[in-house]
C-alpha cells in the first residue's frame, strides 16, 4: 500500500499505507474529541437557543483554537471551513482551500483506503477513524471523519509522540518475544490471587507443547516436572510466596515424548503494600544443550582425570597447557609443576631434535601415532612411551596446539626384550640337537653309501634335507634376534656379485623342479659386503619367487647396475602381492594370505631379515606388483 | 696322519654323534662332557686334535684353551673350537683357538678340516 512521494507539491499527502483503519460498524456518535470534549456533530447541528451569528462565532471561537486540523467538506467534497491548523497543513492559505475539492488538493489519497472510508463516512453516515502517516513531515494524525448536517467534518490531530511510544513498545516487545525464542526463554505470569497464569513468548514450546498446553494454571507446568524434582521445585515456590524471595533453580521435564529436558527458572514475586504475594513474574529457559555439553565436558573430564594414560596440551610453541593425572604419574610432575613450562622438560638431550619435528608435523596439521621414544621423568629415569599427538585447531580451524597421549610401554618394551632374549635362547637349544641328529644322519649315509643301499641313502637325503629346512628356520629366528639385538654381524669383503647369483641359481636349480632360474644382465663393478648375507637375501627372494608362482615356469634374476646402485631384481610370475600388503610384508611374520589360496609355509621372516641385511649395506630392498601378475623384488646395494 | 681326537662338549648328543662318526672315519676318540679333568686326560690319551665346545656348562672353552696354549707340553696340539652361540666369534677369535666352526656344520667338511689341520706344521 505504498503511495509515490511526490516532493515537489508540498501540500503533497502521501500515505505510507494506513497502520490502522479502524471502521467502526455501528452506527453511534464519533468519539469525544480530546482537546474540546464537545460533540462536534450536537454542535454543529443541534444546538439551539443562540443566535446563529453568536453561535457561530463560538464554534469558529473554538474551532480557530484547536491544536489539531479541522476542515468541514460539503457534499460535493468542496472545502467549507479550513481552521489555522488546517492552514498549516495544507500549507496553504484559507483563501486557496475554500471552495476547493479536497481531493484536487490531495489526490494521492484518492488511492488509499482513506477515500473509501471518507465516502464511508459521507454516504453511510458511518464515523471513521483513522491514524495515518504523513512522510514529509515524519508525523502521524489521527483522522476522525463524521457526518454532519453541513457535510463531512474531518479531524486530523497529531498523534507523532504517541504512535512513536507506541511503535517502540511494540518494537521492544516484538524483540524481546524474538529474543526469548531464540534464547529458548519464555516467561509467565502466575495471578495468585486467581491462580491463573498467563504465558509469554511460546513457553510452551520449551516443555515440548502446542500453545496452551500449559493450560491457564501452574498445575501443568509442575505436573511436567521430573518426579525427582517436583516436590523440590513446589516447596522453592511456596517458600517463595511466603518470604517474597527471588525464585533461581533448576529442574527437569518430562516432554510429550519421554525426552528429558533441563529448564532453569528465575522468578520474582510481588506483593502488595502488606506484603502479600500477589504475583509471580518469571523466565524460564531452556538448556538441555548447554546441560548436555556440560554433561559431555564432565565425562571428557573424567576421562582425562582417570586415564592411566599420561594426556597433556600444548602451545605451537610446545608450552604445556593440559597435564592430566596420568601425567603426574607417569612423569611425576604435578600439574602446577608443568603447566606453563615448554614441553621439552621431558625430553632428553639428545632427543630434543626429535621434539621439533613433532611440532612441525603439528603444525601442517598431521597426527602421529604410537611413535614409540623416551622421555624423562622427573627423577631423571627414562621412560619407554609412546605416543599419539593430534592438531589443536581453534573454531576457525587454526592450528593452535596439539594434544598428546603418551603410554608407559616399559613394560611391554621389558617383555619385548626378554621375548627376543628367549627366542635367542631357544633357538640357540633347539642348534644343539640338530647339529647332533645330522651328525647321525651323515653317518648314516656314509654307512649305507658303503653297502650301497640305494633305499635307505634316499630316505637318509630326504631326512637330511628336512633337517637342513629345521636349520634354516632356526637360523632366521636367530638372525630376527640378531637384528633385534642389534647384533647382526657383517664380515664385509669385496666379491663378484656376478658368481654370487650364478652359485644361488645353480643351487637353487637342483632343488627347483618346476622353475627355470634365468639371470638376465651382468654386474661390472665388485661389490663390497657379506658375501653369505647377501647369499641368503638372494636365497629368500629366489624361495619366495618360488614360493609364490607354484604354477610359474620360470623366475628371472635382473642384474643391472645403475650409476652408483646395484639392482638386483627377482622376477615370479605368480600371484602377486596386493598393493596394501606391500608395506606389511618387510614387517616381522607375514605372510601372503588369501581364502582361496593355500597357506605357504614359512614364518614369514625372510623379507624382514632381507631387508635388515641390506639396510646394513646401506641399501634397501623393493617390491613391484599387481595382484595376480607376479611381484619383482629389487635388492639395491651402494657401489662404493 | 691325525689319528687321535679328544672332543668336549657337555652336550651328550653331540658328543655320542661325533664319536661315531669319526670312529666310523677310522679315528680313535676320547670324549669328555666335563672339562675338568681335561690335563689328565690329555696326559693319558695324547691327543692329535682337541675339539672343544665354547659353552661348557656355563664356563667358557675359551678358559681351558688359553691354559693349554699357555702350557708349553700342550701348546702345540691344534685346538678347534665349535659353538652355536651367535655371539661366539668374537669372544673365540680374541681366545687361542685355531680354528672356529659354526654349529651345525658340515659333518664333512669337519672331518676334513681335521685332516687338513694335521698336516699342517703348526710351527714351521
Amino acid at each position: 500500500m505504498t503511495n509515490t512521494i511526490d516532493n515537489s507539491k508540498k501540500q503533497c499527502y502521501i500515505l505510507y499505507g494506513i497502520r490502522r483503519l479502524i471502521l467502526s460498524t455501528k452506527r453511534t456518535h464519533a468519539p469525544p474529541l480530546k482537546e474540546t470534549s464537545i460533540s462536534l456533530p450536537g454542535l454543529l447541528g443541534t444546538m439551539h437557543g443562540f443566535p446563529p451569528e453568536i453561535l457561530n462565532a463560538i464554534i469558529v471561537g473554538i474551532l480557530d483554537k484547536l491544536l489539531g486540523a479541522f476542515i468541514v467538506v460539503d457534499n460535493k467534497w468542496q472545502l467549507i471551513y479550513v481552521n489555522p491548523r488546517a492552514e498549516n497543513f495544507f500549507n496553504k492559505k484559507k483563501d486557496e482551500l475554500i471552495g476547493k475539492n479536497i481531493w484536487r488538493i490531495i489526490p494521492e489519497a484518492k488511492k488509499t483506503d482513506l477515500y473509501h472510508a471518507f465516502h464511508l463516512a459521507m454516504e453511510n453516515m458511518v464515523p471513521v477513524t483513522s491514524e495515518e502517516y504523513y512522510s514529509p513531515t515524519d508525523s502521524w494524525y489521527e483522522i476522525r471523519a463524521f457526518r454532519t448536517p453541513l457535510g463531512l467534518a474531518i479531524y486530523y490531530e497529531q498523534i507523532t509522540s504517541r504512535k512513536k511510544s507506541e511503535d517502540e513498545l511494540l518494537h521492544y516487545s516484538e524483540r524481546l518475544e524474538l529474543a526469548q525464542k531464540a534464547g529458548n526463554i519464555g516467561s509467565f505470569e502466575w495471578d495468585l490471587e486467581t491462580d491463573k497464569a498467563v504465558w509469554f513468548a511460546d513457553i510452551e514450546s520449551l516443555y515440548g507443547l502446542e500453545s496452551g498446553g500449559l493450560g491457564d494454571t501452574f498445575t501443568t507446568l509442575f505436573e511436567r516436572i521430573h518426579h525427582k524434582d517436583r516436590k523440590r521445585v513446589e516447596r522453592l515456590f511456596n517458600k517463595s510466596i511466603k518470604t517474597g524471595e527471588n525464585i533461581n533453580t533448576e529442574y527437569r521435564i518430562i516432554w510429550p515424548d519421554r525426552t528429558v529436558h533441563w529448564i532453569a527458572v528465575k522468578a520474582t514475586v510481588l506483593s502488595n503494600t502488606r506484603k502479600k504475594a500477589q504475583r509471580i513474574i518469571g523466565v524460564n529457559m531452556n538448556f538441555t544443550h548447554r546441560k548436555k555439553a556440560e554433561e559431555a565436558l564432565y565425562q571428557l573430564a573424567a576421562i582425562f582425570d582417570s586415564s592411566d594414560d599420561a594426556i597433556m596440551s600444548k602451545t605451537i610453541d610446545g608450552i604445556i597447557t593440559n597435564w592430566n593425572k596420568g601425567a603426574e604419574k607417569l612423569f611425576g610432575y604435578t600439574a602446577k609443576e608443568m603447566i606453563g613450562m615448554p614441553v621439552t622438560t621431558l625430553v632428553p638431550a639428545d632427543r630434543l631434535i626429535e621434539e621439533a619435528e613433532i611440532i612441525e608435523v603439528v603444525k601442517i596439521g598431521e597426527s602421529i601415532d604410537h611413535y614409540d621414544t623416551i622421555r624423562k621423568a622427573k627423577d631423571g629415569s627414562l621412560v619407554d612411551v609412546s605416543i599419539s599427538i593430534s592438531p589443536i585447531r581453534d573454531t576457525k580451524g587454526k592450528i593452535i596446539g596439539a594434544a598428546s597421549i603418551s603410554r608407559d610401554i616399559t613394560a611391554y618394551k621389558e617383555l619385548e626384550r626378554r621375548k627376543d632374549d628367549f627366542i635367542g635362547m631357544a633357538s640357540h637349544e633347539l642348534k644343539t640337537p640338530i647339529t647332533s641328529l645330522r651328525v647321525f644322519n651323515q653317518l648314516l649315509l656314509k654307512m649305507f653309501e658303503g653297502k650301497k643301499d640305494d633305499k635307505a641313502i634316499y630316505y637318509l637325503h630326504k631326512m637330511n634335507d628336512q633337517l637342513l629346512r629345521l636349520s634354516t628356520l632356526i637360523g632366521d629366528l636367530l638372525d630376527i634376534s640378531k637384528i633385534q639385538a642389534g647384533k647382526l654381524e657383517l664380515r664385509k669383503e669385496r666379491f663378484d656379485m656376478n658368481e654370487l647369483i650364478k652359485e644361488t641359481i645353480e643351487n637353487f636349480q637342483g632343488i627347483s623342479e618346476n622353475h627355470k632360474l634365468v639371470m638376465k644382465g651382468k654386474i661390472k663393478s665388485l661389490v663390497y659386503g657379506d658375501k653369505d648375507r647377501l647369499g641368503q637375501v638372494l636365497i629368500n627372494l629366489l624361495t619366495n619367487a618360488i614360493k609364490y608362482s607354484p604354477n610359474a615356469k620360470k623366475v628371472v634374476i635382473h642384474a643391472k647396475e645403475e650409476k652408483n646402485v646395484l639392482n638386483i631384481g627377482v622376477q615370479d610370475f605368480g600371484i602377486g602381492i596386493d598393493k596394501d600388503h606391500q608395506d606389511k610384508i618387510f614387517g616381522r611374520f607375514f605372510r601372503v594370505e588369501g581364502a582361496s589360496e593355500k597357506t605357504f609355509p614359512g614364518l614369514g621372516v625372510g623379507l624382514y631379515i632381507s631387508l635388515e641385511i641390506a639396510k646394513r649395506h646401506g641399501g634397501s630392498i623393493s617390491v613391484e606388483s599387481k595382484r595376480g601378475e607376479g611381484a619383482t623384488f629389487y635388492l639395491h646395494l651402494p657401489l662404493r | 696322519m691325525i689319528k687321535k681326537v679328544l672332543i668336549i662338549d657337555d652336550d651328550d648328543g653331540i658328543l655320542d654323534a661325533l664319536c661315531a662318526v669319526l670312529e666310523f672315519e677310522g679315528f680313535e676318540v676320547m670324549t669328555l662332557s666335563n672339562p675338568e679333568p681335561i690335563f689328565r686326560a690329555i696326559n693319558n690319551f695324547h691327543p692329535e686334535i682337541i675339539l672343544i665346545d665354547y659353552l661348557l656348562s656355563g664356563k667358557e672353552g675359551t678358559v681351558f684353551v688359553k691354559e693349554l696354549k699357555a702350557n708349553k707340553s700342550y701348546t702345540s696340539i691344534p685346538i678347534i673350537m665349535m659353538s652355536a652361540h651367535p655371539m661366539a666369534l668374537e669372544t673365540a677369535k680374541k681366545s687361542s683357538a685355531d680354528i672356529f666352526i659354526h654349529k651345525p656344520f658340515e659333518i664333512d667338511s669337519l672331518i676334513s678340516l681335521i685332516r687338513k689341520m694335521g698336516s699342517i706344521d703348526m710351527f714351521p
